[in-house]
């Protein structure tokens, strides 16, 4: 007899429609063969699903056994298929009633005891399946959460395979999840690095928050020690929250990845990334065999933190290029070829000098000039030109960190992102842009509104500081988020003068040494 | 300038880096002209110089003596001859030991010059590195030109400063004219030809920069002025033969001051004890040398502009006067917000009053 059940296979972050359909002849000779592109861990499902069918008190059918992936030219990857496999084994045995399964998505991977055991990409199945018109799911409980925002969907959490046929059977039903609301799966959000436990820093806490406003890239450079790693890890909590659409954006390349920890929920804190700097250049923009995700893309809606960037590889920072501008990265390979989102915001830390103390009041410097611009010679040019945002962190006197805490924390400071986001939203509804820090030239003319004397003042210090003309569209739009961070119309005087400090670096150490 | 054949067979002598000056005095002795020994050569020559010396002699002669100077001529290459009144400079004509031909680019001159060589350490901090600049575009700014090595740190320093203060710069090399040292500083030797000065060598034009033509070289940069300033060097630094040679030619030695526990100041301190002059800006050398014509006024103090700045920049400026500091100082000291601050930063050193240190540090700029 034949069964069909429903699962879902996938394809980078999305999820395609798979039918597994079994096909059981009673015969006198045991065979099994399983077609349609399986993978070795497919493959491999034939083991665990007879040991889990027998351990469940199932009988494994004697005679010839045939499985089926249909559409039969996607390649499958993955652990998922068990329990639609065994379930369509089951039916297609006539163990159990077979009517209506092609209409449930059935997801787990199964130990041999029968119990189920939780997979990758969950939630970009239940997505797609949901986007396809089906309501009903059952899946590992410890995937349950997970998808717990997906809305329209039944979710039945199952913990073996038994509890799955009996539900489908009719015999004993599983309760469906309470499915919740993006909004109450924010309230368990809470922030991990405050800023409130930052002692003194004032230029490095306003040059974030400026970052977080307009959402400008950042590099921070200071003496070892100065705290631009904890600095960095502030930027998620002040950032607006996630919406829906990018906590399951996130959540999906992470459910895919296998790096959502078993029973955790949508993820609703945005991701913070700190790749090694020994990473490659796949691991960084993505790729591998089969096409993974990089951390680029782990940091989709979050903060790609590379410390101590000079360290990194030169032709891994140049390959970040590209994402950082298109957020999007397109991963090639023979076997795959996946488009993964990464939009995100690049914080990057370094030392001033190859000893790490060039201007520091502790210890001195042992570094020549000439050591010195080679060390900065290792980030080109055009790669700095992403950052707008360019810091001197110093080291915190010692009496600043046994000072009391008076600083202020990062819901204080994300009120007002929020509300300077708030700004910029309405000021380029039509401009196809969200952020002053994705401004082109021509925003930067027609909806920057810089007053001639801000403009006057920008004029002087290029030509005065010996900027780059590079310089010139980012420092303004660092001005444009400065006033709006004041709620400001116009970019006034006070706010490119402000701008211009957040970019002295170009000049002091990148620039003339005469400047 | 039409050279002699006397004075063309000098420069195939100074093609050939082997041939050192006692080796000229040993061949003029023999020979009793160096167009002799050319016309004669090798015979003779044997024992006066190496054998390795002679192939190389004897491969140059081959060229032929007009086509020789053809090559220095399509590189830009003059030559100045000792003894010659017209090109070769005075000042170094009467040291010890001063070069019999000096291979240049740009422009040198007999005539009476008033020259300052600064030297000092190739690993510079950023205070040597800003008084040497000041210093030399002080000194270009009254006339002197600025001698000194074209190497990284200090000498870069003092041939930027002179070129800015649209003045003259000599610059010596350690190597042949057409391998510049360092790399980074080919634009700057460009730089110094173009406005006036000159970049010169005794070392054949493809002499690559080996260690121990430097010493030989400091003896000329000396030679060339008549007094040396030494801004910064440590212990063990090449500098130090360079103050020798000066101390050897009866030069005027200065040294600039700096932090008493700075390894940079160890020899400059040593210097100004040990009867080196002490030099705080361009004025001192051009009054101890008898230069200056009226007295040279110290440099502008920056609180007499106090009063017409805006409260806020005077607010920054106050908190600045005894001592550089931190922004976050600022912050607390002045009461103005982040915001304002940084305002006020951005204006004071677009007036030219402000010194951004390293770290976001901030120091008033005392000379105008």
């Amino acid at each position: 007899m034949l069964a069909r059940t429903l699962c879902f296979a996938l394809v980078g972050i999305q999820g395609e429609p798979v039918t597994v359909e079994a096909d059981v002849t009673q015969s006198n000779s045991f065979q099994f063969a399983m077609v349609g592109l399986p993978d070795a861990a497919v493959k491999e499902s034939r083991e665990r699903v007879f040991s889990a069918l027998k351990n469940s008190g199932f009988t494994p059918p004697y005679g010839r056994t045939t499985v089926n992936l249909s559409p039969a030219d996607l390649r499958k990857e993955g652990t998922a298929f068990d329990l639609p496999i065994a379930v369509a084994i089951i039916a297609a045995s006539k163990q159990m009633r077979a009517v209506g399964l092609e209409n449930i998505l059935l997801i787990g991977e199964l130990a041999l005891d029968g119990r189920l055991a939780p997979v990758h990409g969950a939630l970009s199945m239940v997505i797609a399946a949901r986007e396809r018109g089906y309501t009903q799911v059952i899946l590992p409980h410890q995937n349950a959460r997970e998808v717990e925002a997906v809305e329209g969907m039944e979710v039945y959490p199952a913990h073996s395979l038994y509890e799955a046929v009996m539900h489908l059977s009719g015999q004993a039903p599983l309760s469906a999840q309470i499915q919740k609301s993006y909004e109450e799966c924010l309230g368990e959000q809470h922030i991990t690095t405050d800023m409130a436990q930052v002692r003194g820093q004032h230029t490095a806490r306003r040059a974030l928050e400026v970052a977080a406003a307009g959402g400008h890239n950042l590099l921070m450079v200071g003496v070892p020690g100065s705290g631009k790693t904890m600095l960095a890890r502030c930027l998620p909590g002040i950032l607006p929250q996630m919406t829906r659409e990018e906590a399951f954006e996130t959540t999906r390349i992470y459910s895919v990845s296998g790096l959502l920890s078993a029973g955790a929920g949508l993820m609703t804190e945005r991701p913070f990334r700190t790749p090694h700097h020994s990473a490659s250049t796949p691991a960084l923009v993505g790729g591998g065999a089969t096409a993974r995700p990089g951390e680029v893309s782990l940091a989709h809606n979050g903060v790609l933190f590379l410390d101590e960037m000079p360290e990194y590889a030169r032709a891994v920072l140049e390959a970040l290029r590209q994402p950082l501008e298109d957020g999007v990265v397109t991963v090639s390979r023979v076997r795959a070829h996946m488009q993964y989102l990464s939009r995100c915001m690049l914080v990057a830390s370094m030392n001033p000098c190859p000893c790490g103390y060039y201007g520091s009041r502790v210890k001195p410097c042992r570094c020549g000039s000439h050591e010195i611009r080679k060390y900065l010679d290792r980030i080109s040019g055009p790669l700095l030109d992403r950052i707008d945002l360019q810091v001197e962190v110093d080291a915190v006197p010692v009496e600043e960190i046994s000072a009391k805490a008076n600083a202020e924390d990062s819901l204080t400071v994300r009120a007002r992102v929020v509300a300077a986001r708030q700004r910029q939203l309405e000021r380029f509804r039509g401009a196809n842009i969200r952020t002053n820090a994705q401004m082109e030239g021509k925003h930067i003319e027609e909806l920057a509104q810089v007053t001639p004397e801000a403009l006057a003042l920008l004029h002087r210090v290029m030509q005065q500081m010996r900027f780059s003309m590079r310089a010139y569209g980012r420092l303004i739009k660092v001005a444009r988020t400065i006033a709006d961070l004041r709620d400001e119309e116009r970019v006034e005087v006070p706010s490119m003068a402000e701008a211009i400090q957040y970019r002295r670096i170009d000049a002091k150490y990148w620039g003339d040494q005469h400047a | 300038m039409r050279e002699s054949r006397e004075q063309m067979c000098r420069t195939w002598l100074s093609l050939c880096e082997g041939v050192s000056l006692k080796a000229r005095a040993r061949l003029l002795a023999a020979f009793g002209s160096f167009q002799a020994a050319f016309e004669r050569f090798p015979a003779g020559f044997d024992g006066l110089v190496s054998t390795k010396t002679i192939e190389e002699l004897g491969k140059l002669k081959a060229v032929g003596l007009d086509r020789l100077l053809m090559r220095l001529e399509e590189l830009g290459i003059r030559r100045a001859y000792l003894g010659d009144a017209q090109t070769y400079p005075g000042m170094l004509s009467h040291i010890p030991d001063p070069p019999d031909v000096l291979f240049y680019r740009g422009l040198l001159t007999g005539a009476e010059e008033r020259a300052v060589a600064i030297v000092g350490s190739r690993r510079e901090t950023r205070y040597g590195r800003n008084q040497a600049y000041r210093i030399a575009m002080d000194l270009a700014q009254h006339g002197v030109t600025v001698v000194s090595g074209l190497a990284r740190g200090i000498d870069t320093a003092a041939h930027r400063g002179a070129l800015d203060g649209k003045g003259r710069t000599i610059a010596v090399l350690g190597s042949g004219l057409s391998r510049l040292y360092p790399e980074e500083n080919k634009k700057l030797a460009e730089e110094i030809v173009a406005a006036g000065g000159a970049i010169v060598s005794e070392l054949p034009p493809n002499t690559e920069p080996l260690a121990y033509h430097f010493p030989m070289r400091n003896r000329i940069v000396s030679g060339l002025a008549q007094a040396l300033l030494l801004v910064e060097a440590r212990e063990k630094s090449g500098t130090l033969i360079t103050v020798g040679h000066a101390l050897d030619q009866g030069r005027d030695v200065f040294a600039l001051p700096g932090e008493v526990d700075a390894p940079g100041s160890l020899v400059p301190h040593r210097v100004i004890r040990t009867g080196g002059r002490l030099c705080t800006c361009a004025g001192d050398i051009l009054e101890d040398m008898g230069w200056a014509e009226h007295p040279v006024p110290q440099p502008e103090q920056v609180q007499m502009a106090l009063p017409m700045l805006p409260p806020d920049q005077q607010a920054i400026c106050l908190a600045l006067q005894d001592e550089d500091k931190g922004f976050d100082e600022l912050l607390a000291v002045t009461g103005l917000g982040t915001a304002g601050i940084n305002t006020a930063l951005t204006m004071l050193e677009l007036e030219g009053l402000l010194e951004p240190l390293p770290g976001r540090r901030f120091k008033l700029r005392r000379h105008a």
